[in-house]
């Protein structure tokens, strides 16, 4: 029975391509945790919580003037958003899905290699997009399907490029005035841009 | 052997080495595929963080099982974790799959709380003392040992006397 349990969990591991995919993020890590000093460090944590105040007191405001409750001063009842039309696992078309996410555990910035933040403006108004590492966006098809990223990737709905990148971009795109969230990635982003929406990317800056 | 006790170096070399170890205990713990990978991913930069020197590979292998251990549990009070439920496919190669006896010990082992999967892996899989399993998860031995004589209970039940043997 023991070495039939040492089977069993033997065979739970990871795959190569998971372990190339954590070697590559972990060696850019590695490779910034020593290329950051101390001094840097400790700065940047200093300019990390003058922006949040800074961020926090400007959307306060904005909200405040605008009459209404919102992150990042979002307009409400502005123009609605059109995302790409996607194929759902079960080959169902949609044209508009929902994910959950860690709404608990993201921005993670304890690394750049990990959760990415873009605020980004559509039709005045903004949207909150932020990928996570692996699986922490579970995808909700309007068929009641629900998926992690990995899945979403391995049925080939979403590039794997986009991880192997680094940079995380598949992303969540979260309504502020319905609080209702899909997907977006920088592909759809692009998308969006071309069809003429006031689109602007800058990772981590409250655009206005 | 690796040949540095540095974090931050010879990453594939502990990627390659320890990699496995840390998704085993983080499937055991979380019982979900992608978690234990976001948890593997997390560790991972949690150790190149960290600085740290360690004395030897022990005390490297312990670190590690100890930052899951702590990992899994900071997932389980996510709101997240509370409120999502996520398809799982199955984790175990279709090879595997031919082998009717490993079958049974892979259903019953899903059948299993999550706790139960936890201390039989670190108890028969990463040979841990019960000392050092309660340790790491900040329980009693006496508590350890319950859990070990309840899931190997568990198990002979699930598998009908089959594995009577099991545990002596």
């Amino acid at each position: 029975m023991e070495s039939e349990l040492k089977r069993y969990y033997s065979a739970v591991q990871l795959t190569d391509e998971q372990k190339a995919t954590l070697i590559a993020g972990a060696e850019t890590a590695a490779h910034q945790s020593r290329t950051v000093a101390p001094r840097r460090q400790i700065f940047s944590v200093y300019r990390a919580a003058a922006c949040l105040v800074l961020l926090i007191g400007t959307a306060g405001a904005i909200a405040a003037s605008k009459g209404f409750e919102g992150n990042y001063g979002v307009q409400p009842d502005t123009a609605s958003i059109s995302l790409p039309s996607v194929t759902s696992p079960s080959g169902e078309r949609t044209s508009f899905y929902y994910c959950d996410s860690h709404y608990d555990a993201i921005p993670d910035n304890t690394s750049s290699s990990a959760g990415e933040e873009i605020l980004f403006e559509l039709d005045g108004r903004t949207y909150f997009l932020s990928g996570r590492k692996s699986s922490g966006i579970s995808f909700v098809f309007d068929s009641g399907e629900k998926y992690t990223l990995r899945q979403v990737m391995e049925r080939g709905i979403i590039s794997p490029e986009i991880l192997a990148s680094g940079g995380y971009l598949v992303c969540m795109v979260r309504d502020n005035k319905t609080g209702e969230t899909s997907l977006l990635n920088s592909a759809a982003a692009d998308l969006l841009r071309e069809r003429g929406g006031n689109v602007r990317i800058e990772n981590g800056k409250l655009i206005k | 052997m690796i040949s540095s006790l540095k974090s931050g170096d010879c990453i594939d070399e502990v990627v390659a080495e320890y990699s496995d170890m840390v998704y085993r205990l983080a499937y055991s713990m979380t019982g979900s595929q992608n978690d234990a990978y976001d948890v593997v991913q997390d560790v991972l930069l949690k150790y190149i963080e960290s600085g740290l020197t360690f004395n030897d590979e022990d005390h490297r292998k312990r670190w590690l099982l100890k930052v899951t251990s702590n990992q899994c549990r900071q997932m389980f009070r996510s709101h997240w974790s509370k409120t999502v439920e996520i398809a799982e496919t199955d984790i175990i190669s279709d090879s595997t799959q031919a082998d009717d006896k490993r079958l049974d010990i892979r259903n019953a082992m899903q059948q299993l709380p999550d706790k139960y999967k936890t201390v039989l892996y670190l108890f028969y899989y990463e040979e841990l003392p019960v000392g050092r399993i309660a340790s790491l998860l900040e329980m009693s031995e006496g508590a350890v040992k319950t859990r070990l004589m309840r899931a190997r209970g568990l198990m002979e039940k699930k598998l009908r006397g089959d594995y009577s043997d099991y545990g002596k």
